[in-house]
């Protein structure tokens, strides 16, 4: 009984600074602009939400697609090196695990390093002149944002990868072998359906964090391709003090990284 | 013998492509801070950069290293009990538990943060003190502390701590005297896993800390909006890159990559 007791002030500290602020996002998402935080809240319904439905409908759209995009990227990109990693020493085995670590450090450097790799100036001059474009053509678009949040999340896509690869028995790969079946035939037919909720869940993982990513489409994305939930909340709430949209924002961008979190869970058998 | 040569050659260029991608933003910054574009060529400095940057910066270390160091701690206090209790003890819906205490790290800092916000100024009066910045912290950044916890304490002998109690200690004592210096290396990883965490986040310190107390990341990121192409705001972002760094790679040196397990590896 001790021990349960123990646990109180664990609850008591969850509850007080997760549970409660993120119950409250969804009552000042009913209030009109800052009147919640400066003097008395006044509710006005859902007036906020449908103005979310009717203005930025676009963001919610791009905070979708821009996200996916970069999973599938990661899928391709991460796969191949989960399998180097988890099979047999290579070389750099250990700069390249120890490597993984650095976009955890942060979107601040992904995004600000990137950017500067972008702009003229920056080591992708030769391949504008070669190509004989603009780094507008390169910078503000999707395909920069694709790009920061690709590397932002690639760890997550090996780490679950190359665990679901490690709980495979090698013998298997071994006697697809043996039994007459080619390295391209063996790793498609045995080691990638094995693998499969592994990938799944790192999918799920990259396209969840994502979601929450605020700087690379700040500044890899501008102010067209870059325009996701994320972004506006900011803007919403901290320069234009519409806190009631920026909940609602909020709102909407919470149960979707919640459910796609429970889906990763239930991916990996964390909820069995 | 000839294809197999192609494929560790392709193996190996891909090794050090994803290395590249990986590294380069990284570096660049480092480049962007030693050297200066001119109409003739790139030149290179020195650490003339480093000597332009504003006092306040420094002092803004500081407080971000001390509350970097406080999170950390507050992450200890609130993971311990769940993580001991879920190691030792059998119950009904444990993995559900688990999956619940670990929801709130992929909370998105934006919404945490209008959350908290609005709590602070309304209830709690803790907007821009140095106490509700850590503790707004903490919320998101304690399962980063768990799951190392849950790692080293599932793995740790249970007979040291029956041996502890047939010896007569109180269960308080064992935990103290055995159970902690035993799991040392686990509270280690997730010491710094959240103190990394937290020196690096800006996003839910502009909305919670104001004006009152200056943090690295958050001077770093309003410095990165507005005087992005300075050479200066390269070598800010440089300093704060080399406390992290310097604070991974005493980590991986001394204690490697097992607690990460549910992380990164």
């Amino acid at each position: 009984m001790v021990v349960y007791l123990a646990l109180v002030p664990t609850i008591l500290y969850i509850t007080l600074f997760w549970v409660i602020p993120i119950l409250h996002v969804f009552i000042v998402s009913l209030t009109y602009r800052d009147s919640f935080i400066m003097g008395a809240p006044r509710f006005v319904g859902f007036t906020n939400y449908a103005r979310v439905f009717s203005e930025y409908v676009r963001c919610i759209e791009n905070s979708i697609k821009l996200p996916l995009a970069a999973a599938i990227v990661d899928l391709i990109l991460g796969y191949p090196l989960a399998y180097i990693l988890a099979r047999r020493k290579v070389l750099f085995h250990n700069v390249l695990r120890a490597s993984l670590i650095f976009p955890y450090f942060g979107d601040l450097y992904v995004s600000y390093g990137l950017w500067n790799m972008f702009l003229p100036g920056g080591i992708f001059d030769f391949v504008y002149k070669l190509l004989g474009v603009s780094y507008r053509q390169v910078l503000y678009t999707p395909y920069a944002v694709i790009a920061g949040f690709s590397i932002f999340t690639l760890p997550f896509m090996v780490l679950y990868v190359s665990s679901s690869l490690q709980e495979i028995d090698p013998t298997i790969e071994e006697a697809a072998l043996t039994l007459g079946a080619t390295p391209i035939k063996a790793f498609f037919k045995v080691i990638f359906p094995l693998t499969l909720h592994g990938a799944i869940a790192g999918f799920l993982a990259c396209f969840g964090w994502n979601l929450g990513g605020y700087l690379i489409p700040l500044l890899l994305g501008g102010m067209r391709a870059g325009d996701v939930m994320t972004v506006k909340i900011v803007h919403l709430a901290l320069h234009v003090h519409d806190y009631g949209v920026a909940a609602a924002l909020s709102v909407i961008l919470i149960s979707m990284t919640i459910l796609i979190t429970f889906m990763t869970f239930k991916v990996t058998g964390m909820l069995r | 013998m000839r294809r197999l040569d192609m494929y560790v050659v392709a193996k190996i260029l891909y090794i050090i492509l994803v290395l590249f991608i990986i590294i380069s933003p990284f570096a660049f910054i480092f480049y962007r801070a030693v050297t200066l574009r001119r109409p003739t060529g790139i030149v290179f400095i020195g650490f003339k950069f480093f000597m332009e940057i504003p006092e306040g910066y420094w002092k803004a270390l500081g407080n971000s290293l001390l509350v970097g160091l406080l999170v950390a701690l507050i992450d200890f206090v609130i993971a311990f009990p769940p993580a001991y209790v879920l190691s030792k003890y059998e119950f009904k819906f444990k993995r559900v538990i688990t999956a619940l205490l670990v929801v709130p790290m992929f909370t998105p800092d934006v919404v945490a943060g209008v959350g908290l916000s609005t709590v602070y100024i309304r209830y709690y009066h803790l907007y821009g003190t140095l106490l509700g910045t850590v503790l707004g912290l903490a919320s998101t950044s304690y399962p980063m502390m768990l799951l190392p916890l849950l790692v080293s304490l599932k793995s740790l002998d249970p007979t040291y701590e029956e041996a502890a109690k047939t010896l007569g200690a109180t269960p308080l004592q064992t935990i103290l005297r055995v159970v902690i210096p035993l799991i040392g290396p686990g509270i280690f990883s997730g010491f710094l896993l959240t103190f990394v965490w937290s020196i690096n986040n800006y996003l839910l310190p502009l909305y919670i800390t104001g004006p009152g107390l200056d943090l690295l990341a958050v001077k770093l990121y309003s410095d990165i909006r507005w005087w992005g192409l300075l050479g200066r705001v390269a070598a800010e972002a440089s300093i704060l890159q080399l406390t992290t760094f310097g604070v991974m790679l005493l980590y991986l040196k001394t204690i490697g990559t097992k607690y990460l397990t549910g992380f990164v590896f």
